[in-house]
């Protein structure tokens, strides 16, 4: 499922526009207040939102597409954005449309209606108690669109790098609670695996809980979840952290109900010496937040600003070797000022490219036109790379 | 020392090919990537090729290996023509000893030619078949590697350092070529030193 095509309306800088986006990598580009971080922003906010708690058919085999259409109504401060999910095969042909519509306050409630487009509109409340189930079936594809931000800044005060987690584990092995907002998503499964462990393998009986076994498997957990995500391997390459592990210094206490588990933080090897987060330069906590955030998302829609922030030119080359191998699994959609990000698209790409620009005070999103496509493969064929046609000449500007 | 500069279509590319060759040329022999950080498409420039022979006349290695993917098949004369006009374009800019290795599809068809070592390395059960005519062999590495696993083009240097030169020259008669072209050109340098 990839994120197809966004129309704003009202939005900060964003009157009314409409942008379409590509499966794999797309790169907005524009000047400094165009509107690309307001697009961004929208896309994250909009784009995560509820549907009704419900299980997600089985056997899931079928690309789905969906548009947005964003109308904020301010007379009544309510925000009401509709949603129009088309349901195709995977050769483009259309089953049939659903169309969501959610009303959501300011407060943050949130209402949902729909409706089940056939041959005729007809809304939910007239469809048959089966064909209704069938709807909310299709309709909970939404809620399975994974979104990840990664923004301008460097996470701060982060539990598991620089302010350590701790996590409680209740009497009854079942359930546990953590200090862990503000933390790195990707590093959120540690602690729920050690309630699955309970679950699943380990001592039933609160008694006979070995401390040291707790430590052990925490290891284990993250020696299991590094070698399936290869993180090592991809921070290696593409930072300077050749190495990452769960500080061995992992505090376990247990008391008459609960069992105790403190000082858990992440070690970086840098310069074959093991460091805390905070001896890291900012260059390379930034080339680690973005290989972790990408990685910590399996699928779905990846939203970047400016990867290039702080980076060295022949770090950020690799980096976006690297960004644009994992768009083969997952949308990823950058704002950059980097010469050295855009030239990661080839010819046949050029489509995934989207200008900002300011017009009348407010912010358009436009395609490159035939006559600029046409341009910008002369210069890659002839001159030089993609980037040398947006320095020199006017791929931004139509003057 | 022998000094061989190597061109290629990507950093992984470069990095790969150099350890097939180190398998059978390694002590007394020094590889330096030419051009760094460059893609396929990059090398097509006027600006990448006068970039090349910079680097060439400021590096002075004693023989160039010139690397690109056909995305072709050998039997596609046109597209194949393309890239060696390409290369006879950059040769005449250097003065340099240089050679060219035309991948047929495209890299990837290296690793099928030690299906054992790649079947290996991924769990897979690839057969013994021609690897010339391989359809986009990235693609069927992707297809048919899975998870964690599965194939992506970063994977190259590692996988070509597993990989058993003298098995890859026996089942890919255009790379059995170009070693045979470049074990001649390393032995006149060898004379000539």
């Amino acid at each position: 499922m990839f994120l197809k095509n966004i129309t704003i309306n009202n939005y900060k800088s964003i009157q009314k526009a409409t942008v379409g986006f590509e499966p794999g990598l797309n790169i907005v580009i524009g000047k400094n207040g165009a509107g690309k971080s307001n697009l961004l922003e929208f896309i994250r906010e909009f784009v995560s939102f509820h549907v009704i708690a419900g299980r997600v058919p089985k056997n899931f085999n079928l690309d789905y597409l969906f548009l947005i259409e964003y109308n904020q109504d301010t007379s009544n401060e309510t925000a009401l954005f509709n949603v129009k999910m088309e349901k195709h095969l995977l050769n483009g042909e259309i089953i049939y449309p659903v169309e969501i519509t959610l009303t959501k306050t300011v407060s943050g409630e949130e209402h949902y209606n729909g409706k089940l487009l056939t041959n005729q509109e007809m809304s939910i409340n007239q469809l048959s108690s089966g064909e209704q189930s069938e709807f909310i079936k299709e309709a909970n594809v939404l809620k399975r669109f994974n979104l990840s931000f990664v923004s301008f800044n460097i996470p701060e005060n982060s539990f598991w790098l620089d302010q350590p987690t701790r996590f409680e584990i209740e009497s009854d092995l079942f359930a546990g609670t953590e200090d862990n907002h503000n933390g790195l998503g990707i590093f959120n499964f540690l602690n729920n695996s050690v309630i699955f462990y309970f679950l699943v393998e380990g001592p039933t009986s609160f008694k006979d809980v070995d401390l040291n076994n707790i430590r052990e498997r925490y290891v284990k957990i993250f020696g299991d979840f590094e070698r399936e995500n290869q993180l090592n391997n991809y921070l290696s390459k593409h930072s300077p952290i050749q190495e990452i592990r769960l500080n061995p210094n992992i505090n376990v206490y247990k008391t008459d109900n609960k069992i105790l588990v403190e000082n858990l933080l992440i070690d970086f090897k840098v310069n074959d010496s093991w460091v805390p987060w905070s001896y890291l330069s900012d260059g390379s906590k930034r080339l680690f937040y973005l290989i972790t955030q990408c990685l910590s998302l399996k699928d779905g829609l990846l939203l970047i600003e400016e990867p290039e922030l702080g980076i060295h030119p022949h770090q950020l080359f690799s980096l976006m070797q690297f960004l644009k191998e994992q768009s083969e699994e997952k949308q990823i959609i950058i704002s950059t000022h980097s010469p050295i990000v855009l030239d990661v698209l080839r010819q046949n790409e050029l489509n995934r490219i989207t200008i900002a620009k300011l017009e009348k005070g407010y912010s358009q999103f436009n395609k490159l036109t035939e006559e600029q496509v046409s341009i910008a493969k002369d210069y890659m064929n002839n001159v030089a790379e993609l980037s040398y046609y947006w320095l020199h000449s006017d791929l931004e500007d139509n003057d | 020392m022998i000094n061989i500069g190597l061109i290629g279509e990507s950093p992984y590319d470069t990095k790969a090919i150099k350890h097939l060759l180190q398998k059978r040329y390694d002590v007394g022999y020094r590889y330096t990537t030419l051009l760094k950080n460059v893609t396929g498409d990059h090398l097509n420039t006027l600006k990448a090729i006068r970039a090349i022979a910079s680097e060439v006349k400021q590096k002075n290695p004693d023989v160039v290996v010139v690397m690109r993917d056909a995305d072709a098949y050998e039997s596609d004369i046109n597209r194949i023509k393309e890239k060696q006009d390409w290369y006879i374009h950059l040769s005449g800019q250097i003065s340099n000893k240089s050679l060219f290795l035309l991948n047929i599809f495209e890299l990837e068809a290296l690793l099928f030619a030690d299906i054992d070592t790649l079947n290996a390395h991924y769990g897979t059960s690839f057969s013994n078949r021609n690897v010339m005519y391989i359809d986009r062999p990235k693609e069927e590495l992707k297809r048919k590697t899975k998870g964690s696993r599965k194939y992506a083009e970063s994977h190259c240097p590692v996988l070509f350092k597993l990989m058993r030169i003298e098995i890859v020259s026996k089942n890919c008669t255009y790379f059995r070529d170009f070693l045979g072209e470049f074990t001649k050109l390393i032995g006149e340098n060898k004379k000539t030193a």
